[in-house]
């Protein structure tokens, strides 16, 4: 073979060699059912599934989308009685839990070396039972979070049979001065039911009912009716929370102050009932200047008060979190008890009969209890579950040690997963059936949905394989719901009328320090441990996409931090991210420093999960809470610099930028009606179109966790965070305004009808629809980022890498979005996937979309109902409405971009000025 | 020189002749039906049985996948009929034993294409204009390239809708 044919042959060959490499892709596999589906079900359709949310105790309905089979989506179930087809940001990123690699796939025992291994059930339960006779000396114990309806029972079977002591229930946030108040009047235990939809008038005192207290997703909806009927809802917290920002009016209080406050109202409004003399014997009496001075609040500010409780009907008054977690917390709870009483809420607005189930709730101070008795080895086989975390308490750790034999259930490693001696994993509630009653009249079916992804159990089989019964805790809840009503499986959620219970004063009121008014410092300094709107206690940590979502308030993505007031940071010299230390009581704290608009000086406020293992010491005598906020707290710098997540830029330019038009109305007027340089677009049936409503929106990013989940965006991690890569197509941006008003704003892409991105496009990847979206066609994009470069409010977001979706997490994408690939532009769709099944089975009956059929992640999941969405074509839509009131607004409208998504705001503090918008239509789509 | 310019030459092309005989192997390997775990025979249940699309295919004119037909479908029949055939014989212990064949998915569609059955055979599309003369193929192979100029022509003659969203997702 001479050279030329040497060359040729080869270059035949490495030709075909390449191409048969790439010919190498895996076939896809069509793997028949057995028989065919269900009628009614058709492959590759959705399907619902009722069930019951589990990630708080709040026990939310759910309806899960499913798709073959696998859980893609959780949405509130609308016919529920407390979240009416609403979840907040914890249920839809619990979804993760079910998906996450991280969770425990089977049984681990620790050997000797101090790691765990992989055992088998059987062998798992075999060492229970070694280690129950080992210590056969020493009582048993179980130790859980909350535990209601069947489980509880069973739990309770087990015990007695073994021998097993129940110890208290534990929950960090259990309200134990509320219980213990109550307790002390009315010689009840209990939370109650708060009706908030039956009382003209809320004020709340730390309470972050918005966020983690109680019932927080009923509460939001509710609180959104009540400013419907322009209610007025004072709240008073030490600190800058979502729920103050969302009240009519937020009051700045310190932590000790509510009791005076309280107090004083108590002596002043005439009450309905009228108090027995020995609960007013507790009651100081002030001046209405001792208080003002006392506390902070200014005399006008009290007569106003007292005029409003005394001329509404039905006044509610609620106390919670940091009122009532310091020194004088159980006051705050007591008073706030007999204001109840007193203004003739008990019974209606604070209804006992469907209050929530506590029966076997303890307070911190059995845990402390329990310590003692694990310290002095008292304890032998000892059951922890679902308990996320308890290294706050001084010493508890080291206790859980003690135990002869540790069993923790738990469905991830979590810090008290790491003590166990041996880790039973739990299947999430989509793998299990169950069964929980959150409160009076209330019941809830938890519902498998999908078989268990791992070698796990629900806690209902883990119980009753270790007391060996041969029946499954599927067949121990069919003879416990015999008797349900016959939707129960259907709706999962039953609702049974309960009778009003008498209220009788039957308890007994401690003696009680006297409130002194120098116990008041109304500019005192004092650290505030305040619950995780995202993470609740911590629970919700392992969840990823929660990490990614910032808190609304700081903008904080990732990490621990601590927040403080702009004075402090220009006093101390503190930049954002500058390590600094919080000294108090609790002892140092040591975080990366967060500059906190709107937070009162001298408050440093840190979450559960910031907190971290910060020693909660304190246990409150009376209530057995945990002190949680501390006075005298001083703060420093350290010098280092911690860089910091944060996805909001400046929290003061909303006005000035025209983000919220207040500013560029009055300086500017009214853009509206200038002629564009481009011709309109032609909308024929459809031109969607979203309306949010501020006034509504109290930023608890419960739609941001939506759209995280329906849109399948990514998770892309601290790192990529702090380089601001972050992938959020819906982002809440918290705006302080001139007035010291906090303004959420959610932005996502405002689907523009002259768009900027759409002009830079060199390969029309984005272009705009007939029905007025602002497309965005994956496949066609070549990622030069010119659009995310040219659009004005920040929307568009590129896909720096590939990102891996480990098994099973790859499980949780929804099929009807694309999962996008490195090097590709995305954004907010209005959530396309859904106009596109609207329209299609609109097509079936041969109509067009009506109006309300499409409702988009985050409009669905809205706590506050802020978000509607429809057809702007149609005038009678709900949209077409909203939009031709006069609260109504676009963000940065002076460019001309003419964007779908109008927001509402009451300007009427811009009217008084003479400068305010022109009523009417501000769009002419 | 002229050693030079017919190198040159044959170099020339020779490239266009490697290119066709690329695009040749291409097209080889592209309409090569994909071996199925039982060679089954669309031809046979069509002509000589006499079964419709969408005795086995039931989805097709209600959702949005036309899906393979479940076990049980097949047993119907196969229970009886043919039961010395060794393919046959694949199928009943697969059958038996609780699983399901494995076919090899013949028609694709991108990550990025939402494509629904059911609109289309709702609209009175044939099933052949996308999947070929099946009835004819002892093999099922795709005929049609599935690629968006082909899928654009048939919605542009139908005056279906060709904005981008219709189809990417």
């Amino acid at each position: 073979m001479d050279r030329r044919n040497f060359l040729k042959m080869m270059s035949i060959l490495s030709g075909s060699a390449a191409y048969s490499c790439s010919l190498k892709q895996n076939p896809k596999k069509l793997i028949p059912y057995m028989v065919p589906a269900d009628d009614g079900i058709v492959p590759g359709e959705p399907q619902f599934v009722s069930t019951t949310c589990i990630e708080c105790p709040a026990g939310c309905g759910l309806q899960v989308r499913t798709r073959d089979g696998i859980p893609v989506k959780l949405e509130g179930h609308p016919d529920h009685p407390d979240n009416a087809g609403t979840l907040c940001l914890r249920g839809q990123a619990s979804l993760e839990r079910l998906y996450s690699p991280d969770r425990l796939q089977s049984p681990m025992a620790r050997q000797e070396d101090g790691t765990f291994n992989v055992v088998t059930w059987e062998q798992a339960t075999e060492k229970i039972e070694f280690a129950a006779d080992a210590y056969a000396g020493r009582k048993g114990a179980y130790w859980s979070g909350r535990t209601t309806g069947s489980l509880s029972n069973l739990i309770d079977e087990y015990c007695e049979e073994y021998g097993i002591t129940r110890v208290p229930e534990f929950e960090r946030y259990g309200q134990a001065p509320l219980r213990a108040a109550y307790q002390s009047l009315l010689g009840r235990s209990e939370v109650p039911y708060f009706d908030l939809a039956a009382s003209d008038l809320l004020l709340t005192f730390g309470a972050g009912i918005i966020e983690t207290f109680v019932q927080p997703v009923r509460f939001a909806r509710e609180v959104a009716e009540l400013l419907d009927r322009d209610v007025a809802w004072h709240h008073f917290e030490p600190h800058i929370s979502i729920t103050g920002t969302a009240a009519t009016r937020r009051h700045v209080l310190a932590p000790d102050a509510p009791p005076v406050l309280i107090s004083y109202l108590l002596r002043t409004v005439s009450a309905r009932r009228p108090l027995p003399a020995a609960w007013m014997a507790l009651v100081p009496d002030f001046t209405a200047k001792q208080v003002a001075a006392a506390t902070g609040i200014p005399v006008a500010t009290l007569s106003e008060l007292v005029k409003s409780i005394g001329g509404a009907k039905r006044p509610l008054v609620i106390s919670g979190d940091s009122a009532v977690v310091g020194e004088s917390g159980f006051q705050t709870a007591l008073f706030t008890a007999m204001a109840q009483f007193a203004w003739g809420a008990v019974g209606t607005s604070v209804d006992f009969a469907r209050g929530e189930q506590v029966s076997q709730l303890g307070t911190p101070a059995d845990a402390l209890e329990l310590r003692a008795r694990l310290v002095a080895d008292e304890v032998g086989l000892f059951f922890v579950s679902r308990i996320h975390d308890v290294s706050y308490i001084p010493g508890m750790n080291e206790a859980v040690g003690k135990a002869g034999f540790t069993v923790v259930l738990s469905d991830f490693m979590t810090p008290v997963a790491q003590l166990a001696d041996l880790i039973l994993p739990v299947s999430h509630s989509l793998e299990s059936w169950g069964d929980v009653a959150p409160r009076g009249g209330l019941s809830g079916a938890i519902c498998q949905t999908m078989k268990p992804l791992h070698d796990t159990r629900g806690e209902g089989d883990i119980v009753l394989g270790l007391m060996r019964r041969e029946e499954s805790y599927q067949e121990y809840l069919a003879q416990q719901w015999e008797g349900r009503a016959a939707s129960w499986l259907e709706t999962a959620f039953e609702v049974k009328p309960v009778l009003a219970t008498e209220i009788s004063l039957a308890g007994e009121v401690p003696a009680l320090p006297p409130i002194t008014l120098d116990q008041c410092k109304p500019d005192g300094a004092w650290l505030v441990v305040a619950p995780s709107l995202r993470f609740f206690d911590g629970r919700s940590s392992p969840l990823k996409v929660l990490h990614e979502i910032p808190e609304p308030l700081s903008s904080v993505s990732y990490g621990a931090y601590v927040s403080i007031s702009e004075e402090d940071a220009e006093e101390q010299g503190v930049s954002n991210g500058d390590e600094v230390v919080v000294e108090s009581a609790a002892g140092p704290l040591s975080l990366p420093a967060r500059i906190q608009v709107g937070l009162p000086r001298r408050r440093y406020v840190v979450d559960a999960l910031s907190a971290g293992t910060l020693p909660l010491a304190t246990v409150l005598p009376h209530s057995g809470e945990l002190l949680q906020v501390f006075g005298e707290a001083s703060l420093h710098r350290t010098g280092d610099h911690i860089g910091l997540a944060t996805l909001a830029g400046s929290n003061k330019e909303g006005e000035e930028r025209g983000m919220l038009p207040r500013t560029y109305h009055d300086e500017h007027h009214h853009h509206e009606g200038e002629e564009s340089l481009f011709p309109d677009h032609p909308h024929d049936t459809y031109r969607w179109g979203m309306v949010i409503d501020l006034d509504k929106c109290t930023g608890c990013s419960a739609c941001v966790a939506a759209c995280y989940l329906e849109n399948n965006v990514a998770v892309v991690g601290p790192k990529e965070h702090l380089r601001g890569r972050e992938m959020s197509w819906l982002r809440i941006e918290p705006f302080i305004q001139r007035n010291g008003e906090v303004e959420m704003l959610p932005i996502m892409c405002q689907q523009c009808d002259h768009a900027p991105c759409e002009t830079v496009c060199p390969v029309f990847a984005t272009y705009h629809s007939p029905e007025g979206l602002n497309a965005q066609v994956y496949n066609r994009c070549v990622g030069t980022r010119y659009c995310a470069n040219n659009c004005p409010y920040k929307v568009r977001r590129f896909n720096w890498f590939e990102h891996e979706r480990k098994e099973p997490y790859d499980k949780m994408l929804n099929p009807d979005v694309s999962d996008r690939p490195s090097g590709v532009m995305e954004k907010c769709s209005f959530c396309l996937q859904r106009i596109r099944r609207a329209k299609d089975l609109a097509k079936d009956e041969d109509r067009i979309v009506r109006d309300g059929e499409v409702v988009p992640a985050c409009a669905q999941t809205c706590p506050s109902g802020a978000v509607s969405f429809g057809n702007l074509m149609d005038d009678g839509a709900k949209v077409s409405i909203l939009v031709r009131s006069s609260r109504a607004f676009r963000v940065l409208e002076g460019l001309g971009t003419r964007p779908a998504v109008i927001y509402l705001k009451n300007r009427n503090a811009n009217l008084e000025q003479g400068a305010g918008p022109s009523e009417g239509e501000p769009h002419e789509g | 020189m002229n050693k030079l310019i017919a190198l040159a030459l044959t170099g020339y092309f020779g490239f266009f002749i490697l290119g066709i005989v690329g695009l040749g192997g291409h097209w080889y390997a592209t309409s090569q039906p994909p071996e199925q775990p039982i060679p089954f025979s669309h031809k046979v249940h069509i002509n000589t049985v006499g079964l419709q699309c969408t005795h086995c295919h039931q989805y097709a004119a209600e959702g949005p996948q036309a899906t393979v037909p479940a076990m049980s479908i097949c047993m119907e029949c196969h229970k009886n009929v043919k039961t010395d055939s060794p393919e046959i014989q694949k199928l009943t212990r697969a059958w038996e034993e609780g699983r399901g064949v494995e076919w090899v998915k013949v028609h694709n569609v991108p990550w990025h294409v939402h494509f629904t059955h059911k609109r289309h055979v709702k609209a009175g599309i044939q099933c052949q204009s996308c999947h070929g003369e099946v009835r004819a193929m002892d093999q099922m192979r795709q005929v049609r390239s599935l690629e968006m100029g082909w899928c654009v022509s048939c919605h542009r003659l139908n005056a279906a809708s060709t904005d981008c969203l219709t189809c990417h997702k």
